[in-house]
């Protein structure tokens, strides 16, 4: 397992290092100018130059990332709940959750702004209104999908709603909601970011914004490696705990 | 670790309570007018633009420290959002772009009221690379032109000052990308004088810059703006923040490298200090006019506020033109009576 | 627990058709006794114990258990249902299940046996903490059948609980269930189609007709026990059944 794993990891890192060394190429043999791409050499030259900068953007980012999926993950717990101990509220929870979620994202970040200030509140809030509904939806088709001959078992008991939801039916869908995480993870990276580009006072999406509206590209990908350096470890945090939380499912 | 800490503890002790006594020994003076505090919120990103300059040195240099003032600044993406806190009571004071103002007032009836007009003249100018061959508008037919969202009054005004017939010409929408004029996509580029064109330069292309002023066509710039109920409500407000930045902008003009500090004080990292500069610079000359050093800086007319008006309506950007309330002189002439020593 | 039950009839509608399952199944069940139910697949001994364990509602016929309906001994506590496949949770260990089902089922005025007897009994002493995916389908089975037992019912409804053992396994399984089936006396209803088993455990066995199942033959098994496979009189019995069952499969 681990063996396969390192193999797996090395050439995973082959593919990543051709990609730049390519990109690198292409870039130094047809001349492109710097603001239609930069090369990779000349991304991490700006991101190494400002290091502290780029550190504390993370920071702000990372962190109005995870509220906002800790947020969002427990606004989907608590409409699963609801809907599990009460079966006649599904369709008006989910009405309303497909109305906020297909309500588009840069709609709503300057309304949030309005109502909740220039903090981070609007950001986080935005955030945790992108993650919620895979959530939602995944752990609700958990808790519908759970197995009957352990419902059978239950209702043999005679075991109350509040049993079976605890015992039977929240472990059951844990492995949904992880499949929802991996989604919702590096999407709370993406909210984080479209809050922060429709004006916040910090984070990559700031960086971002004003990288574009300066045309410096070296900057704006400086912000997108680091980005794909945040998902990726977010999806890899996500697996980890999934194989520490959900340890049957890995037999 | 912590008994070394300890020490240190009992020495902040009577230095806390010190500080506790110490506003009760300094004597207050009965004259001295409250704190008010503010948000100022540019209409941008931050940079050099002339308005933005005079709030950040106001605050860099201690002006509205003087004034009793506590000013946070913010910044908008530059898609409206400013105009919308603004009415929502977010922001005390904002930035706009005057024709935007007038059409804003009308749809959807904000009720914002320009109370300095910092730019004298628009902004807004076209540009072709010098190798493209053209030289006046009236080389414009046969060729792309690129706008950003909607196509400015400025252009069809400019079109109009031509004779040029828009529908023979083909209006592409390039959004802000000055990428689209050097890769020819777009042959005229629609610009901020005092931005894109430095960046195009840099990039190693000569320009030909056409500017909608110089064809006789009225434009005004960037203002500061309130609402009206701000305007009618807190006056005494208003009017510290515009003694303030109007002496910022003063301050900028006088001592530019200072200023330009000051805005890379807000700017990310690796902006272009000679990019701010030349914006500094352009945005100057044009917030000085004849108009200006007679009233001071800020000075606003309704002829000027009408012209602008009277060339959005004939282009059609503007149902009707109504400027009375759109701006007020009131503000700048109460900054400038009371002025403090 | 007395059990009756009256011309009991049960179809399943499915996406084919309409299929019966029991048909007029009669029988009375007396304080407990221990009843084997032997028949072919399919005759319906699952649906039998889902319907006495309140799973199933009963479309035609009468069910009384202590005078109640299933829904009302249900809500007694006091049956206790395996299914023939364990169905443990594999979230929690061994020890965990029974423990679980001991603390949803409480049985305050008795007393019911402890986890790790029940462990012992079953031959999962080792195995208390591990987790049901780590066992065999010979252990989970006999995990659950101590889930069962833990529950101190008064009722046992046992679907082919020893199906998945092996011949030793099933032997010395015997003897510990008797043990406790004469401690606690409840009453029991065990499905299966071995018959072998049937003679060493039961008091009467009942044998089913094929599909749609109704009672075929009831015999008394009159051995006194402990039961032993060579003694003279076991052999004949076993193979009474066994014509009674061929005449149905």
């Amino acid at each position: 397992m681990s063996r396969l794993d390192s193999t797996g990891c090395a050439l995973a890192l082959l593919i990543v290092g051709a990609t730049f060394l390519g990109w690198e190429l292409g870039v130094q043999f047809f001349q492109a100018p710097v603001y239609i791409l930069p090369a990779p050499s000349r991304i991490l030259a700006t991101l190494s130059a400002n290091a502290s900068v780029y550190a504390l953007a993370t920071l702000i980012t990372l962190g109005e990332a995870v509220v906002g999926l800790l947020l969002g993950i427990l606004g989907g717990v608590i409409l699963v709940s609801l809907i599990s101990l009460w079966p006649g509220l599904e369709q008006g929870v989910m009405i309303v959750a497909i109305l906020v979620k297909s309500t588009p994202l840069v709609a709503i970040a300057p309304l949030l702004t309005i109502w909740l200030g220039f903090g981070v509140l609007p950001k986080v809030v935005l955030v945790a209104v992108l993650t919620f509904f895979p959530v939602l939806v995944n752990m609700l088709s958990g808790i519908q999908a759970t197995e009957p001959a352990l419902l059978e078992v239950f209702r043999s008991w005679h075991a109350s709603q509040r049993e079976l939801f605890r015992h039977v039916r929240v472990p059951y869908a844990l492995p949904y909601v992880f499949a929802a995480l991996k989604v919702s993870g590096p999407l709370a990276l993406v909210g984080a970011v479209v809050a922060e580009w429709t004006g916040a006072s910090g984070g990559l999406g700031r960086l971002m914004w004003l990288a574009y509206t300066n045309l410096n590209l070296p900057q704006l990908f400086a912000a997108v490696f680091i980005l794909a350096l945040a998902g990726i470890s977010l999806y890899a945090l996500m697996v980890y705990t999934e194989r520490r939380i959900v340890f049957w499912q890995h037999r | 670790m912590k008994l070394k800490r300890a020490p240190c503890v009992f020495w902040l002790l009577p230095l806390l309570a010190l500080a506790a006594c110490a506003p009760s020994l300094v004597p207050t003076s009965p004259a001295q007018p409250a704190r008010l505090s503010m948000t100022f919120m540019a209409g941008y990103k931050p940079q050099a633009n002339l308005p933005f300059v005079g709030v950040y040195l106001a605050q860099a240099k201690g002006f509205f420290e003087a004034e009793r003032l506590d000013v946070t600044v913010e910044h908008s993406s530059g898609r409206g959002e400013h105009m919308q806190l603004l009415t929502a009571g977010k922001a005390q004071v904002t930035t706009q772009d005057a024709g935007v103002l007038l059409q804003r007032r009308l749809d959807p009836g904000l009720p914002l009221v320009s109370i300095a007009l910092i730019g004298q003249r628009g902004q807004q100018a076209f540009v072709a690379l010098a190798s493209s061959g053209l030289k006046t508008p009236q080389d414009w037919p046969g060729h792309t032109i690129g706008y950003k969202g909607t196509p400015p009054p400025e252009l069809l005004a400019l079109m109009k000052a031509n004779g040029l017939n828009p529908q023979a010409l083909s209006l592409v929408n390039v959004g802000f990308d000055p990428r689209v004029l050097v890769t020819r996509q777009v042959d005229v580029y629609p610009v901020y004088k005092s931005n894109e064109p430095y960046l195009i330069r840099q990039w190693g292309y000569d320009l030909v810059q056409w500017d909608a002023a110089d064809y006789g066509v009225p434009s005004l710039g960037l203002a500061y703006v309130a609402t009206e109920e701000v305007v009618r409500t807190n006056p005494e407000l208003l009017t510290r923040f515009l003694r303030a930045s109007l002496q910022g902008i003063r301050y900028a003009a006088e001592h530019p490298d200072e200023a330009v500090d000051a805005v890379l004080q807000y700017t990310g990292p690796e902006t272009d200090r000679n990019h701010m500069r030349f914006m500094l610079e352009a945005e100057l000359a044009d917030a000085q006019t004849d108009l200006t050093r007679q009233h001071g800086l800020g000075w606003q007319t309704r002829e000027q506020w009408q012209g602008l008006a009277d060339m959005l309506v004939q282009t059609g950007a503007l149902s009707k033109a109504d400027v009375a309330s759109a701006f007020t002189t009131r503000l700048l002439e109460l900054a400038a009576n009371q002025a403090r020593p | 627990m007395t059990i009756t039950i009256e011309g009991l009839s049960h179809t399943f509608t499915t996406p084919t058709g309409r299929v019966p399952a029991l048909r007029d199944v009669s029988l009375q069940i007396r304080q407990a006794e221990f009843v084997a139910i032997l028949g072919p697949s399919g005759c319906g001994k699952s649906t039998l114990l889902r319907l006495l364990a309140n799973l199933l509602r009963p479309m035609a016929g009468h069910i009384a258990l202590d005078g109640l309906t299933p829904a009302q001994a249900a809500a007694t506590k006091r049956i206790g249902w395996m299914a023939q496949h364990p169905a443990l949770l594999p979230w929690y260990t061994v020890r965990d299940n029974i423990a679980l089902a001991q603390r949803i089922n409480p049985q305050p005025q008795r007393a019911v046996p402890a986890v790790d007897d029940l462990l012992a009994l079953v031959g999962l002493s080792d195995f208390a903490s591990a987790y049901p995916f780590t066992l065999s389908g010979g252990m989970q089975q006999r995990a659950g059948l101590a889930r069962t037992l833990a529950l101190g019912a008064d009722v046992w409804l046992m679907d082919e609980p020893f199906a998945a053992l092996d011949e030793l396994t099933r032997e010395s399984l015997t003897l510990e269930l008797l043990r406790l089936w004469q401690t606690f006396r409840p009453t029991v209803l065990w499905v299966t189609h071995h018959i072998q088993e049937t003679v060493r455990l039961a008091d009467r066995v009942v044998v089913m007709s094929r599909r749609p199942g109704h009672v075929h033959t009831e015999k008394a098994i009159g051995l006194p026990r402990p039961r032993d496979d060579t003694a003279p009189d076991f052999q004949p019995l076993v193979r009474e059944l066994r014509v009674a069952l061929a005449a149905q499969s």
